[in-house]
This record gives structure tokens, sequence and C-alpha cells, in this order.
């Protein structure tokens, strides 16, 4: 029996120390790799300079610059390929195989295009260079415009049907440029635009007013800046907005896309009344075997609609309509366009 | 006899403590975000990653492993405004649904896509919008929840998380102001916080603003676990910051990185040592690429997207701009009609089959697409549809050389001096990241032509 019990006593030991022992084990073996890895020829992979900052540059203007890198170890130094981040191209100018003291270069061109901004972009270096298999090459500076404006888009936000809107626009030289604005327009005919005049040396401000639109529903547009400024002759300043009558409804088309026969999808109608006098007098669909429920968004007084396809609709494209009847004078009727695919 | 009871002893404890973390239910919490329109790589070139399609598979093979997951999105879906992107954000939306995300944290461009949208995807979304710190006053009813908390129960204990969401004021812009109220961050979060520090056994931060805004909102706030963030991180494996136990953490931009928190949640531990389970086993980023195959549920939705551009014809919808000093595009057939070996060369280039590549791909309707695949699309005179300008398919003799409205009227005219600027126009990094002039040039470069003197009309 007390065979038996030293027997288990050692048993229980060696499994308690058999972790441990591995991790001992382990570090002995690499003291022995490290030890034969100091014999073999390593590259080694040094850069000049692993950051290279542009400074200032102008919108649309490019910058190319060549990172110069040595082989400063005894084995032989081998790029397996340069990797760039977003915005900027990089190549590897000279071979991608250098022996101990070669030089090579890797080029990289960060093109700003229509970027404005601070940037960082950064080149990844791959090589077998044990101590940096990955070396990071960063490029940073920021892009400027000759010519700023403020907004980049103009967001005249809801508007009520036949109410007007403005809003300014702030145009902003770069001073030693000498850069003249010649004229700011927009095609559109409700659109009317008129300097105010301030103070500030090449500062520039507008104010852009869009007149009692009758449209009921989005609309956009472009206001055109012209400068004497040969980089940004033109700028486009997109507007938006959306004039709304007594409701409004969101979406404007229904999609079902596609789905399979017998399958149970629902799309949702949501309207807000912004005039809280009318009321929803009828709904009709188109074909019948659309069904829709009216149900009120959690006693908003916004009304939600259901909409779905019996299961008995045949395969094939869904082409039809809801169309909303209302006590509006404005807005009598509601189309809704509905759209999808049954398939078999 | 005593070292047999000692043996015991020991023996009981391993066996003990290895039930106890045998126990334990992995949770993790996947994080996505910035995906900026980016539904599917466009397929420009090879090796593209991201997609919606590739992160369902993902997701799918985590369901799959019976582990808990819990998907959340930090912000800013679209890019900017306009139809396109409404389509975009619906269609992500309904993306994220299918993938079980649990919330979506507002970024500023998601609110620049509109209030009438922000409301109808809060009311209709199984999904919640998430913000601590965004007030919208818009005249439409919109659902946003200051805080989420989840709760998972088993037989025996349960635990709870509490996401909070907040969008850096510095991200204020014109184009949201109208209807939206930012507060301070840090001022939002003073009161959740405490809050929800003693409600939680996990506190996670989505925070929409620039790395160096998180890491402070960590310093200031221990209590949280875990802060998802970035804005404009091109490499977020690289971008992994501890501020103590606090691990900040970003997916990247334009959906191309998944994030996975891995969280070991011992339900026997659990409510004695509740901190046990706030400190995260590992964070991974996870780059979407062709390991993951495609969904069939992604891909039919993506078909649907391509259907409704399609539908509403939002090829025709985009505004154009009018050309500079008048000019016009008169298309490749007129061209040809004198440079007939340049055009007969064109014909066989890249360049010459390029609207091909987008309609085997069942691209053509698309306008981001469309662009870099057809010649003036955007401005006056130049490709609108197929329907009306197959004369301006594909990357024309004046996608390079400039509308030649002038040039046909006056021959004489000095026309077509251009320069590798203007492949930079499409052949960016992000479509083209292999394009060197050099090489490139080669591929297009086109026969000189010694043409006779036209008479004079």
């Amino acid at each position: 029996m007390k065979e038996i019990r030293k027997y288990l006593l050692v048993l229980i030991c060696i499994l308690l120390i058999s972790e441990n022992s591995y991790y001992i084990f382990a570090a002995d073996n690499k003291k022995i790799e490290n030890v034969i890895d100091e014999k073999v020829e390593k590259p080694n992979l040094v850069f000049e300079e692993q950051t290279y900052d542009f400074g200032r540059i102008y919108i649309g203007e490019s910058v190319n610059h060549g990172f110069k890198f040595k082989n400063i170890g005894v084995g032989e130094l081998v790029i397996n390929n340069v990797k760039s981040s977003c915005g900027c191209t990089a190549a590897l100018v000279s071979k991608n195989k250098l022996l101990k003291d070669e030089e090579g270069q890797v080029d990289v061109k960060f093109n700003a295009g229509h970027y404005v901004g601070k940037v960082t972009k950064s080149v990844i270096v791959n090589s077998n260079d044990p101590e940096n298999l990955k070396y990071k090459l960063i490029i940073t500076g920021e892009v400027i415009e000759e010519v700023s404006v403020s907004p980049k888009r103009i967001n005249f936000g809801i508007i009520r049907r036949g109410d007007s809107c403005t809003k300014s626009i702030e145009i902003k030289i770069v001073p030693e440029l000498k850069i003249e604005v010649k004229k700011v327009e927009s095609p559109n005919p409700y659109v009317t635009i008129t300097q105010n005049k301030i103070s500030e040396e090449n500062k520039y401000s507008y104010f852009v007013t869009i007149n009692k639109y009758d449209y009921i529903g989005k609309f956009n547009g472009i206001v055109f800046i012209y400068s004497s400024s040969n980089k940004q002759e033109r700028i486009d300043v997109p507007f938006s907005g959306e004039v709304v009558g007594d409701l409004t409804f969101y979406p404007e088309n229904l999609y079902f896309g596609s789905f399979k026969k017998g399958q149970d999808v629902k799309k949702t109608i949501i309207i807000n009344f912004v005039n809280k006098e009318v009321k929803i007098e009828k709904i009709e669909t188109e074909p019948s075997n659309i069904n829709y429920i009216v149900s009120e968004l959690n006693n908003t007084g916004t009304k939600k609609i259901d909409v779905n396809l019996s299961k008995d609709t045949t395969v094939g494209k869904i082409t039809g309509s809801l169309k909303i009847y209302t006590n509006s004078v404005i807005q009598p009727v509601i189309n809704i366009p509905i759209n999808g695919e049954i398939k078999g | 006899m005593k070292m047999y009871f000692g043996c015991l002893i020991i023996v009981t404890f391993i066996f003990i403590s290895t039930k106890i973390y045998g126990s334990a239910t992995d949770l993790l919490i996947i994080f996505s975000g910035e995906e900026l329109g980016n539904l599917e790589p466009c397929g420009c070139f090879e090796g593209q990653i991201g997609g919606i399609s590739r992160r369902y598979a993902l997701i799918d093979s985590f369901r799959k492993q019976k582990k808990i997951i819990l998907p959340v999105s930090l912000g800013d879906l679209t890019k900017s405004s306009g139809r396109q992107e409404v389509i975009k954000m619906e269609i992500l939306c309904c993306a994220l649904e299918r993938m079980d995300y649990i919330l979506h944290n507002l970024g500023e461009k998601d609110l620049e896509v509109g209030p009438q949208l922000i409301s109808y995807l809060s009311q209709t979304n199984k999904i919640a919008f998430l913000s601590s710190n965004v007030q919208i006053t818009s005249p439409f009813p919109t659902k946003i929840n200051k805080y989420v908390l989840k709760e998972y129960v088993d037989s025996k204990n349960s635990f709870k998380i509490a996401f909070l969401g907040i969008l850096s004021k510095s991200f204020f812009n014109n184009n949201i102001s109208d209807f939206v109220n930012i507060i301070e961050p840090i001022k939002a979060l003073e009161l959740l916080v405490k809050q929800l520090h003693d409600k939680a056994n996990l506190i996670i931060l989505l925070s929409h603003a620039p790395l160096g805004e998180s890491i402070e909102i960590a310093k200031l706030f221990p209590e949280i676990g875990l802060i998802i963030t970035g804005h404009g991180i091109e490499e977020p494996k690289d971008s992994i910051t501890y501020v103590n136990n606090t691990a900040i953490v970003s997916s990247g931009t334009g959906g191309k990185y998944i994030g996975v928190a891995e969280y070991s949640i011992n339900n026997k531990l659990a409510p004695l040592y509740a901190k046990v389970f706030t400190k995260s086993k590992s964070v991974e980023i996870i780059p979407l690429d062709n390991k993951y195959k495609d969904s069939l549920e992604m891909v039919s939705l993506l078909k649907d997207y391509q259907q409704m551009l399609m539908d509403e014809d939002l090829l025709s919808k985009t505004p154009q701009m009018p050309l500079l000093n008048g000019l016009s595009y008169v298309g490749n057939l007129t061209c040809g009609t004198c440079h007939k070996l340049v055009y007969d060369h064109w014909s066989k280039t890249q360049h010459g089959v390029s609207y091909n590549t987008l309609v085997n791909k069942g691209h053509q309707y698309d306008p981001e697409c469309i662009r870099c695949h057809t010649t003036g699309y955007g401005f006056i005179s130049g490709f609108l549809n197929y329907e009306n300008n197959q004369n301006l398919i594909n990357v024309g003799c004046e996608s390079c050389h400039g509308a030649g409205s002038e040039h046909v009227k006056n021959v004489s005219n000095v026309y077509g001096v251009t320069d590798e600027s203007i492949c930079d126009m499409c052949h960016d990094n992000e479509h083209s990241p292999e394009f060197q002039f050099k090489g490139y040039w080669e591929r297009i470069k086109h026969p000189k032509e010694f043409l006779k003197k036209l008479p004079k009309p």
C-alpha cells in the first residue's frame, strides 16, 4: 500500500511540475537558438529616415519622395514587397535583393487629389530582416486650398412650401497669391446670391437664398464660384434641401427586392403630418394583392403603413403602387411606386 | 497518511479549477464602422478586402461555433448626402439587421444623410440607434437610445453589458446643425457612466471621435472596459492602444476589417468577482479577404441595390456640371473619323472595353463606378446613360485629352496635350494601387499619326 502511495505522490508531482518544466526547457532551447542565430548571417535593413514631412502643398498637387535604405547586416536582404496605405503609391526603385552595404530606395508618391487637411500616410516595407519584417515609413504633411470655401456643401434643411431660406458661404484666399473671386452664380432660377460686404482682406462672404420654391420634395443644385486661381478656376458648391407641404412620407419608392414565393416580407411607409389638420381619407393599392395595415406611431400623430404581399402572389416581377388620398389641398394624392421580384 | 491527504487536496483543487474554467462562456464583441458607403469591393483589382458579404460569412462562422456574439456598429455607414447614399444607408442597415447587429452608434455622416431617413430607420429597423450625446430636434420622430443594456442569463447567473455611444463635437459641421444638438461627450458620459457602473458588469463605449479624444475619455473613465473608436484610421491593426485596463480599438475605414474582442464569461465566478469578466482575453482585427466566401444572402441584397439604382435611373439624375470655356464632348466615333489608326488601337485596349467590365459585373447603373468607365460622366454633354450616349461609353479619347468640340470646329487648334495627372483621377490608390505611369502608359500608348491637312470649308 505504501508503495502505491509513493508512486501516486510521484505521479502527481510529475504532473504538477510538467507544465513549468516545459517553460524551463523551452527557455533553455531559446538560449541555444539565440546562440545559433548569432552565428547565422542576418540582413539588417536601415532607412536614412522613417518619416518625411512634406510641409504644405496645394490641392491637386502631388509629392514624390525617395526613402533611402541600406543593408548593414551580413546576410542578403530581400525586400519582398512594398505596400502603401490609401492615397499614396509606393515602389521599390532599386533591386529587391541587396548584399551587405548595398543601398536602395523606395519611392513614395502622394497625390493630394481633392483631399484637403492634415495627412499621414504609411508605407510598409516587407523584408527578411528578422528585426524589421514590416518596416513602416510615414509621409506626412498638410494639403491646403488656394481658395477655400466653407461650407463645402449647403444644406438648406427642411423648408415649408412658399417660405424662403438663406445660408451664407465664406470664401478665403491665401493672401500672398493675390487671387480674385470673379463671379458666384447658380443656374437654379429659385436661387439668388448676394455679396455680404465684410472688412476682412482676402475673405469674401455671400448669402445664398432659396426663394419660395413651389415644388414639394427634395431639391438640389450647385453654386459655382469662379476665381482667378489656376488650380481652382471653378469651385462647385452643391446644395440640397427639402420643401415640405402638409405632409411628408418615406420612402418615396417601396422596394421589396427579390425574395422567394411564400416568404413573408413586410415594408413600412411612415407619414408625418406637418399640417395637423390633414388626415388620410383612403388608401388604394394596385394590384389588389398588395395588403396594408395603418397604425399610429407611438402616439406621435405620425402614421405607419405596413405593406406586404399576399402569399398567393405569382412568381415574377412586382410592379404596382400605393395611393394615399388626403384632405390636403396641396397634396391630395400621394403615389408610392412598388417594385420587387418573387422567385420560384 | 498526511502526505496522502495532501496529495488528495492538490488533486481536488486541480479538478475544481478545471471545472470552473471549463464552464466559461465565450462572448464576442464584434465591431465595425466607417463603411463610408463601401458595400463590397468594387472589383477594380484582385486582392481587395472588405464588403458586407464576407462580413456576413465571418460573423456566421462565429455563430456556428455557438459563441455569444454581439455585433455593434460605430457609425458613418455612408460618406455624404444624396440619393445614392440614402439607398446605401438603407441597404447597409438591412444588412446589419440580417447579421444580428444589436446597435448602431450615430456618426456625423449618418446625420448628414438627413433627418427623415434617420427617423425612418430608427423606427423601422430592429437595430437600436445609439447616441449618448446627440439630440435630434427634427420634426420627424426619432428613436435614439442614450445607452443600450444587454443582459444574458443562464441557469444560475446573469451578466450585463452597457453600451454607450458618443459623437465628437469636432465633427460637428454646418450640414447637420439644423436639427442636431451635440452635448459635450464628457459631460454626457459623466452621468451615464455613474448610472451604469453598478448596473453592468462591463461598460463598452462606441466613441465616434479621433483616437486622441478617445484616449482622454479612457483616462477620465476607468470604469469603461472597452472603447471602440477611430476616425480615419487606415491601419486598425497598428492602432490598438491600452489606457490602464481599457483597450481602445478600431476596425478602420471602408468596412475592410472587422474587430473582435473576446471575453470569457465565467458564470460561476462572475457574481463574486465581477471584474474577472470585464477583462478581455484578446482583441483581433480581421481583414475581410477572400478567405471568407461571399454569403448568398448578402449577394442577393447587393443585387437588390444594383436593381434599385437601375429602377430609379440614378445615372440620369446625377447633376451635370458645365464644362469650362463652353466646351462639349463629341464622342469616340467622331474622333475615329479622322484618327482611324488611333481609334482602332484604342478599341483593343482596356480603356476601349472598360464599359463592358462594368456590364459583366452588373455595375453599369452605378454612378460611382460609371464615372471612370465612360467619358465625361457628370458633365453637360458627357455620358448620361447607355440609351442616349453609346458614343461615350468606355474611357474614350476625351477622357484623357479633354472635350473636343472646339477641336472638331477648328482642327488647327492646339488640342490634346495631357499629362499623367489625368490618370490619377481614376487610377488612385483605392482603385488601382499597382498603378505606375510608365508601365501602364505602355499598355495604352497609341501609334503616331500623320494626318493630311483637311481642306478649309
